[in-house]
């Protein structure tokens, strides 16, 4: 066969036929993904325009003793995929209706309001207390945000299996100074589920390259479209020999919250 | 016993086999021997407070911290934070730190209008520009949880304090750790930095190190000293071979023997291999003199040696029985550390019997006749010149003045027991090192800036979850922290309510007005849920049922930690209502309770020694009184160190309470060779006085030698660096000295008002079975009460022929015929001698003497060789007094006897009168 026929009418068929044989090939190339493609699939595929949850907070002692909280929060998804955040205690009794405000920024300095009921008015918290465990947990204020792409720089280090789930395993570390000298960690890793880019499991090092904290993520289910969220996770700090478990008792995602919501007022309003 | 060792003896082969197989077992062990130089082994054994401190630990972190001072001109400049955070982050990283805290770790609040800012004080980086380190310092000094805890109030000083981990096992860990810390200073130093550590490790380290050095230089000095006077006294270098080769002997036993039982060398065990070389010494130098007597004697050397054996056996088995009984009842005691010691000293003891026991016959079995005997300061008889008219005007003072030395030892019993009540109880390990110590002045300098480098808890427990978040619960805790500041004896505390009060006033715009307890519970629990995180676990445990008082002080002596303790104890029960529980805690406070109970041991200790020993004494003499007796030149000694020590202001801790358990283990050693030499020359010579200058003379050189050689060792310790040393060194020459007093002037006198019978005798005298079964005299008797009578009296040997009364004598004794026959016989008028009567064993004569003190009416002479016993009325009233039980019997018998005598004579005079032929009576009345 010369080159010419190739591009006869009757090479259509043949063409069609490279063409379903490069589609079928395409995805495993696709799958040679670096890090950062990862990262922004793994936000993209799961954002959600807002979710409400119930969560039980169980802090876990070194000796074993068991604390229980129970929080409500709501997160809004909005421009620049900036979240807005707000977390209100429902339980124990005496700091029921304790708030937290939290509003992204661009630059990372995130905005926060603190709101106890026993006083009048919300507080302003300064942005760099992220490294500050939130509320006796192990999981700082820091942990608790979706992956800032911007402030890390992502590195695909191969693929692992984690509970019979083939996952990416990647590494992250601060993009630049300024985050370096805000977070407190000097590196991470992140396992990212293959077939639905969810979080499986993180784990944290301290400034000094040890390994300080591992963060599980297990019970994904799908909650609306390609967005996938884990009904329980958990905080493991290795070096303290604590954790903190999370189990979403309810969830609703998509109500339509509102800006307006997220702010101040609400803060203080206490029970929705 | 000396059988066992004649036994062994014979079989140098076997023996050397037996202690070269023990000797490798125990070397074997040795590597395994453990150094414990923690705290741990100074608090009581079992006490509850452990398991409550144990719990306090897991709830809110260790309580053993050291400090690093950064002091400058002002510390809050970039230079000095740096510095500060470089240390942080270097101590975080040291094997066995727990946690640090720093200027660069904590969380400051701050409020400003609708702002709370709860970051860092100093951020990750520290900043340079002035404006932020201005704030800084403002935050720092406003706050009031870390004024006077973390920086000094005028900013000169800022502290970094680190929490450890308690590692009891590991030996190393101390002074790996200090050593750590110095590197961290010295890579840190910058000029106008002054930078140091202090805190419980660098004191244990430091104590240690004084220890060590004063082990290494002037304990081998004491040794040598000992030696030397050794060699004095022996003028042959087996003197000073044979005892050094026993001890190390018996030191690699002990040492293999106590890794084998786990007993770790701390600051008092460290002390037991010197002690049983200062013992052991004393029992060498017994045998050997006894050796070198046999010798000068004239005996060939194998049965020198086998008379020594016999000889030293009785006394070295219950002097070593008697001190190891001294030590053992440290077994007894509450606090750890001096449990480990009466083990150790016990099985050291116990070994080193052993090894004299075994090894030094057979040394000297392969040891060449020393040539200089005669010369040696112990050869019979060759006390040199000025030793032996010291001796002789020794014994004569004692006759003389019987009565003065009682009295005077009286005196001196009861000065004691007055210095008794001014003894003070305290253990400072601080004050132990010497002043110019750097330690010393660090814990100086640092009590004058800033809280102390010494913590301890009050842990206060609601009993309830959330019971901290009650307002009034955080009101008492504020009361009892207002009051310990108010004694002045606190330089900080920090708790709850410091932190409570600090979010409450920055909740408020930072307003000073609100730096109080807020009334409502919510708004306490609230802050706590802000609060929550590592820095706050210290203050409140998990479920917020307890909260904890970290109080911060200078105070190092026992005593004084006692009085605050106590006065906490008082506070708590006056002002906090019942469902509230306070306790003081912590190492220190733990420390301190078995610091508490030390005197009550020792005393509990001591008087068990005694005990016991009087028993041992008591049986060994077999009677109560002489067992007590025996103790009075051992007990007074004792108490006189103890009321030399209330009386100069040394006080009884740790180390000096061991010196009047050492001092009983080496004086009452003395006491038995004194008494049992006594003994023996009593049954030779039945003299007291002879009897007492012959033992003064035989026993008095190695009394005084060995006990001159001990004073002179522990006044080498006078140089030592460490104070302890010094102490001990001074307490135990005193309490050797006197002893050595008593047992020159006081014991020959007490002997002197006692007839002694020992055990030992009991058990030697062979007793002819059929005198006892027949003889009138000992109807009634067992063998035992027999012999008792035999000892008590005077046995006479005499040959055949030999006249024992002379009619026409005065007497005042009687006679008991024991083995052998004797004539009683007369010379008629015709000049010629008749028999009169035959004496056979069991019979008795001359008992008439006893009713009546007329002269002697017929002769008695021995027809064969004869034993006989002689009992006067000294005699009978030391039986009566002595074994009054067994001498009533004796009386009874002698007033039948006396009966039948009168019978019989009644009937010759009856017969007399009647023309028979005379019959041949037992024996004549008035003979």
């Amino acid at each position: 066969m010369n080159v010419f026929a190739l591009m006869g009418p009757r090479a259509g068929h043949l063409w069609i036929a490279l063409g379903l044989a490069a589609a079928a090939v395409l995805p495993t190339a696709a799958a040679a993904q670096s890090g950062p493609e990862i990262m922004q699939k793994h936000r993209q595929v799961h954002r959600l325009k807002d979710e409400e949850e119930q969560l039980l907070l169980r802090l876990v002692s070194k000796s074993g003793a068991v604390k229980e909280r129970r929080v409500t929060r709501f997160t809004m998804n909005g421009a620049d995929d900036l979240n807005k955040i707000l977390i209100r205690f429902l339980a124990p009794r005496d700091v029921e209706n304790t708030a937290l405000l939290t509003w992204e920024a661009k630059d990372g300095n995130d905005d926060q309001w603190l709101y106890l009921p026993a006083t009048r008015n919300p507080k302003r918290i300064a942005a760099a207390g992220k490294k500050n465990r939130f509320m006796g947990t192990d999981f700082t204020y820091e942990d608790l945000r979706p992956e800032n792409l911007a402030a890390h720089t992502y590195t695909s280090s191969g693929t692992e299996a984690i509970d019979g789930q083939d996952c990416w395993l990647i590494e992250s570390v601060p993009a630049n100074e300024r985050v370096a000298a805000d977070t407190a960690y000097r590196k991470r890793r992140l396992w990212i589920r293959k077939d639905n880019y969810a979080l499986v499991k993180r784990e944290y090092y301290d400034k000094q390259g040890r390994l300080e904290k591992i963060e599980a993520l297990r019970k994904h289910v799908s909650v609306s479209g390609t967005a996938w969220r884990s009904d329980e996770f958990e905080m493991q700090d290795v070096q303290n020999g604590t954790k903190t478990v999370v189990v979403v008792e309810r969830r609703a995602v998509d109500r339509g919250l509102k800006d307006d919501f997220f702010s101040e007022a609400e803060l203080t309003r206490g029970g929705s | 016993m000396a059988r066992l060792l004649l036994w062994t003896f014979d079989r140098p082969l076997l023996t050397a086999v037996v202690v070269a197989v023990l000797t490798a077992l125990a070397a074997v062990h040795i590597p395994r021997l453990e150094m414990d130089p923690s705290g741990e082994g100074l608090m009581v054994a079992n006490d509850p407070a452990r398991v409550l401190y144990e719990q306090v630990k897991r709830r809110f972190g260790s309580d053993n911290l050291t400090v690093v001072v950064v002091k400058a001109d002002d510390v809050f400049t970039p230079v000095v934070l740096r510095a500060v955070q470089r240390l942080t982050e270097g101590l975080e990283r040291l094997d066995g730190v727990t946690r640090v805290e720093s200027l660069t770790t904590v969380r400051n609040i701050r409020g400003d209008g609708d702002r709370l800012d709860t970051e860092p004080l100093v951020g990750s980086a520290v900043p340079d520009d002035p404006a932020t380190i201005a704030r800084i310092r403002g935050d720092a000094l406003g706050n009031r949880v870390f004024v006077g805890n973390i920086v000094s109030a005028d900013a000169r000083a800022t502290v970094i304090t680190v929490y450890t981990d308690s590692r009891p096992r590991d030996g190393a860990f101390n002074e790996r750790f200090t050593e750590g810390v110095e590197s961290l200073i010295r890579q840190v130093s910058a000029p106008g930095l002054t930078i140091y550590q202090v805190g419980e490790i660098l004191t244990r380290v430091t104590n240690q190190r004084y220890l060590d050095h004063d082990e290494r230089t002037v304990v081998p000095i004491g040794v040598a000293v000992l030696l030397l006077v050794l060699f004095l006294a022996f003028r042959t270098p087996q003197g000073v071979v044979i005892p050094t080769a026993t001890a190390l002997l018996s030191i690699v036993w002990t040492l293999g023997a106590m890794a084998y039982l786990g007993v770790p060398i701390n600051l008092l065990t460290s002390i037991v291999p010197s002690l049983l070389i200062a013992i052991g010494f004393t029992e060498d130098v017994h045998m050997l003199v006894a050796y070198h007597a046999s010798l000068q004697h004239g005996r060939p050397k194998l049965d020198a040696i086998r008379e020594m054996l016999e000889e030293s056996a009785l006394p070295l088995t219950i002097t070593s029985a008697t001190t190891v009984v001294g030590f053992g009842t440290l077994i007894f005691t509450d606090v750890t550390m001096l449990v480990q010691f009466g083990v150790a000293s016990s099985l050291g003891l116990t070994a080193n019997f052993i090894v004299t026991m075994l090894v030094v016959p057979q040394m000297l079995r392969y040891w060449p006749v020393p040539r200089h005997i005669r010369r040696s300061a112990f050869a019979d008889g060759a006390a040199e010149g000025p030793l032996l008219r010291f001796l002789e005007g020794l014994g004569r003072f004692n006759l003389k003045h019987r009565r003065a030395i009682l009295v005077t030892a009286g005196l001196v019993a009861a000065g004691s027991v007055a210095g008794w009540f001014s003894l003070r109880v305290d253990t400072d390990f601080l004050t132990l090192l010497p002043r110019d110590s750097i330690v010393r002045q660090r814990v100086a300098d640092l009590g004058v800036a800033l809280g102390g480098a010494l913590n301890f808890y009050v842990v206060v427990d609601t009993g309830r979850p959330d019971g901290v978040k009650d307002p009034q619960v955080l009101r008492k805790i504020a009361g009892l922290q207002d009051f310990l500041a108010g004694t002045g004896k606190v330089s900080k505390t920090v708790s709850v309510t410091d932190y409570i009060r600090k979010m409450h006033r920055e909740m408020n715009g930072g307003d000073p007005a609100f730096e109080v307890i807020p009334d409502d519970a919510d708004l306490i629990a609230q802050y706590m849920l802000l609060l929550e995180g590592r820095d706050f676990a210290k203050f409140v445990d998990f479920d917020a049922s307890g909260a904890n008082i970290v109080v911060r002080h200078n105070r190092t002596g026992s005593s004084a930690i006692s009085t605050l303790r106590r006065a906490i104890d008082d506070y708590i029960a006056r002002e906090f209502p019942p469902t509230l529980v306070g306790r003081p805690t912590g190492e220190a406070i733990l420390t301190n309770n078995a610091m508490d109970f030390l005197a009550v041991n020792e005393l509990q200790s001591l008087v068990w020694t005694f005990l016991i020993i009087a028993l041992i004494h008591a049986a060994l003499f077999m009677s109560f009184t002489v067992g007590l007796l025996s103790m009075i030149p051992n007990v007074i000694p004792v108490l006189s160190v103890y009321g030399l020590m209330g009386l100069v202001g040394i006080p009884l801790n740790i180390s000096t309470a061991l010196v009047a358990t050492i001092a009983i283990g080496i004086a009452v050693d003395d006491t038995v060779h004194h008494m049992i030499a006594y003994n023996r020359q009593l049954q030779e010579h039945h003299d007291q006085e002879r009897a007492m200058f012959n033992t003064l003379r035989a026993q008095g050189p190695p009394i005084i030698y060995v006990s001159l050689a001990l004073v002179a060792s522990f006044l080498v310790l006078l140089f030592g660096s460490h104070v302890s040393s010094v102490q001990f060194g001074l307490l135990s020459a005193f309490v050797m000295a006197m002893a050595l007093i008593g047992e020159l002037t006081l014991t020959p006198v007490l002997m002197g008002t006692m007839r002694l019978v020992t055990l030992w005798d009991m058990l030697l005298l062979k007793m002819n079975v059929e005198v006892i079964r027949h003889a009138p005299l000992f109807e009634g008797l067992s063998r035992w009460e027999a012999r008792k009578i035999v000892l008590l009296g005077k046995l006479e040997t005499v040959g055949a022929g030999t006249l024992v009364l002379r009619k026409g004598d005065t007497g005042d004794e009687l006679y008991m015929v024991i083995t052998g026959r004797l004539h009683v016989f007369d010379r008629r008028s015709d000049g010629r001698e008749t028999v009169l009567a035959e004496l056979t064993p069991g019979a008795v004569f001359g008992e008439m003497a006893l009713v009546t003190r007329e002269v002697r009416s017929a002769s008695v002479v021995a027809a064969t060789d004869a034993e006989v016993l002689r009992l006067d009325f000294a005699a009978l009233e030391r039986i009566r007094r002595r074994f009054p039980y067994t001498g009533a019997k004796l009386f009874r018998n002698l007033a039948r006897v006396l009966a039948d005598r009168l019978r019989r004579t009644t009937g010759v005079l009856v017969a007399d009168k009647t023309p028979t032929a005379p019959e041949v009576p037992a024996a004549p009345a008035g003979a």
